[in-house]
């Protein structure tokens, strides 16, 4: 299997998510946005134990999360939430951003690169060059619907936002909007 | 191998040079470890495993695998370069587990199973538990940068505890029965005793699961009319891959203890989900919903009788009985329209007026209130049965229910506030009516109605 790419990283993240939605066959989740999907609580859109346990076999046929128990379903209570346990977004986020910042930290360990300040990782704040080009690319790998406007907005602030860490600027990211 | 001498291998490595930036501390120990069992689907075998989550950045075990995944000699997917103990509370270690088999979760972009560990995929490394783990036992995760496991890079810190025993389940309770009834009318006090065994996984790494079991006593009389034995094997799994539909087929073989009453009873079952996304228009409105689809279910039953030891209270039955019962259940119906009803406080839940998509998805998902319905079809097709005109004779059967959730009751709501307050279906009124074929009575037609009052969890 070839390495996987950062951008593919992220990408697959959204891959499964939609894998999960098809899994929902029988729901009106199937149907809803993939971020009111990502927020929707499991079993609150498959109360029933056939339901849940026909999720759980479809679901883990077509990501190969084959160790997944209907019992996963409440632990996690949102389908992103289930999602981060085996794929977790903010890794994907982070592993992006670290490709993507500052020479000097892209091949730091991950702890250092999550205590590393945003200023130091993407010089310049929210206008700066080095940002935009991680800006357009993580818009490129996340669906619009969760990425919006509003949501770019409140994650410039963060980046601008004097003392901000990778740490809090990557869960902002993960957590969509 | 001891705690002890682990952790003092692990010092000496840790002070050995050797280029690695995180081997110059001792190793750490906060790998994050969960206990998992499930139930692997189609083969429907169960598991009990350790996860490891290897994938969260910023983490002591992300950042070892990125750097051994330049290690030619090393692989996340191998067992040699793990171990699973029993510890105790002091982290001394009891005894080894033994690991089947390495699991990397997951596919990758390429819709192929990880084959090694990079850039936090897979996100979660299973190991596959061979011993014997009971439930309630501490185990402690280490991971080794060799196969002969003399330098450490990493373990849990022994806290973690197995919830599930891979052992299979014995049990023997002896018991004094004073007065037991004899099949020869007699009574007198015996010695009996209850066992019971289950293996639910007879056969590991197999594409179906086969399972044993057996439920008995014995007694210290033989006409002791309690005694009996059940031993029953089974196989199951689902019928398609993506779609969940467990069949299994048991052969059981029961009766007493000194056999004069003996018989074996075949069964075979499925049951399913259909797919019922189509249906969001026909029956998903302001009239009906129906966000679940109907369950199918099919179960047969054979029993061949070889002895039968006849009583006064045992009669004489048929050597052969044959039974199939198709099932059709259907539950969770309502009907948004009755909310407009005189004696409901509440307006239906409003699908149409939601401005956006996401906002109607999360609309027409709430649960309905109001009234709703449950119905069950079902019948029994007795082949080797036949009616008085001499054909083969068939039970149809059924039921449905009204549901009241009793809060949606404006009089119940202002005067039951204890089981109406916070939760809208904490008690419900069921009206049913049922015309049910008895089968353990001969297969006796009884129609009722019913009235209760549910609580719901």
């Amino acid at each position: 299997m070839p390495d996987i790419s950062p951008s593919q990283g992220v990408e697959l993240w959204f891959t499964n998510l939609r894998q999960f939605q098809a899994a929902c066959i029988n729901t009106t989740a199937y149907k809803a946005s993939l971020l009111t999907f990502a927020n929707t609580t499991c079993c609150a859109d498959l109360p029933s134990l056939a339901e849940q346990s026909n999720f759980v076999s479809a679901a883990a046929a077509s990501t190969g999360y084959d160790d997944m128990a209907v019992a996963d379903l409440a632990t996690y209570k949102t389908f992103a939430g289930l999602l981060n346990n085996w794929n977790p977004l903010p890794t994907a986020i982070a592993i992006l951003l670290q490709s993507l910042a500052d020479p000097t930290l892209q091949n730091v360990p991950s702890k250092a690169f999550m205590k590393a300040a945003v200023a130091t990782a993407f010089p310049g704040g929210s206008t700066g060059a080095p940002w935009k080009e991680a800006l357009e690319t993580l818009q490129s790998n996340i669906p619009a619907i969760c990425f919006t406007a509003p949501f770019e907005t409140a994650v410039n602030a963060t980046v601008d936002k004097s003392g901000s860490t990778m740490s809090v600027l990557i869960a902002q990211i993960a957590g969509l909007g | 191998m001891s705690f002890k001498t682990l952790a003092g291998l692990a010092l000496a490595a840790a002070l050995i040079p050797s280029g690695r930036a995180y081997a110059q501390d001792a190793p750490p120990t906060d790998l994050r470890v969960t206990a998992t069992s499930y139930v692997q689907y189609p083969s429907l075998n169960p598991v009990t495993a350790i996860s490891m989550h290897v994938g969260d950045y910023g983490t002591s075990i992300y950042d070892i695998l990125q750097t051994e995944s330049t290690n030619p000699n090393w692989s996340c997917a191998t067992a040699a370069f793990y171990q699973v103990a029993v510890v105790d509370k002091a982290h001394k270690v009891q005894r080894q587990i033994n690991v089947s088999a390495v699991r990397l979760i997951g596919y990758g972009p390429d819709g192929q199973r990880y084959t090694h560990c990079e850039k936090g995929h897979p996100a979660i490394v299973d190991l596959v538990l061979d011993s014997a783990v009971k439930s309630g036992d501490l185990l402690q995760v280490f991971v080794y940068e060799d196969a002969k496991h003399t330098k450490l890079l990493i373990s849990s810190d022994g806290t973690l505890a197995a919830t599930a025993s891979t052992e299979p389940a014995f049990t023997a309770t002896p018991q004094a029965a004073p007065g037991e009834a004899l099949n020869n009318g007699a009574t007198r006090t015996v010695g009996q005793i209850n066992l019971a065994f289950a293996d639910t996984n007879l056969i590991k790494k197999s594409p179906v699961n086969l399972y044993a079991k057996s439920a008995d006593l014995f007694s210290t009389d033989g006409k002791d009319s309690k005694s009996a034995f059940a031993v029953t094997l089974g196989i199951q799994r689902g019928l398609f891959d993506k779609w969940y539909s467990p069949w299994h087929l048991e052969q059981t073989v029961q009766g007493n203890q000194t056999a004069k009453n003996l018989s074996t009873v075949t069964s075979f079952g499925l049951n399913t989900l259909p797919p019922w996304h189509w249906t969001k228009t026909l029956l998903n409105n302001s009239f009906i919903l129906a966000p679940l689809p109907p369950e199918p279910s099919i179960a047969g039953l054979y029993t061949h009788r070889i002895h039968q030891f006849v009583t006064t209270k045992t009669p004489l039955l048929a050597v052969d009985d044959f039974s199939v019962n198709p099932l059709f259940s259907w539950s969770t119906i309502s009907f948004p329209f009755t909310c407009k009803l005189l004696f409901w406080q509440k307006a239906a839940p409003s699908t149409a007026a939601a401005a956006t998509p996401d906002k109607k998805a999360v609309a027409t998902t709430q649960t309905p209130t109001c009234l709703g319905t449950e119905m069950d079809l079902g019948l029994w097709y007795l082949p080797l049965n036949h009616t008085r005109t001499g054909s083969q004779r068939v039970d149809g059967y059924g039921d449905i229910s009204i549901l009241i959730p009793l809060s949606d009751l404006s009089v119940a709501s202002k005067q039951l506030t204890y089981v109406t307050k916070g939760d809208p279906t904490k008690f419900q009124l069921r009206i049913k009516y049922a015309d049910s074929v008895n089968a353990a009575n001969s297969y006796a037609r009884n129609r009722q109605w019913s009235f209760g009052l549910e609580v719901l969890k």
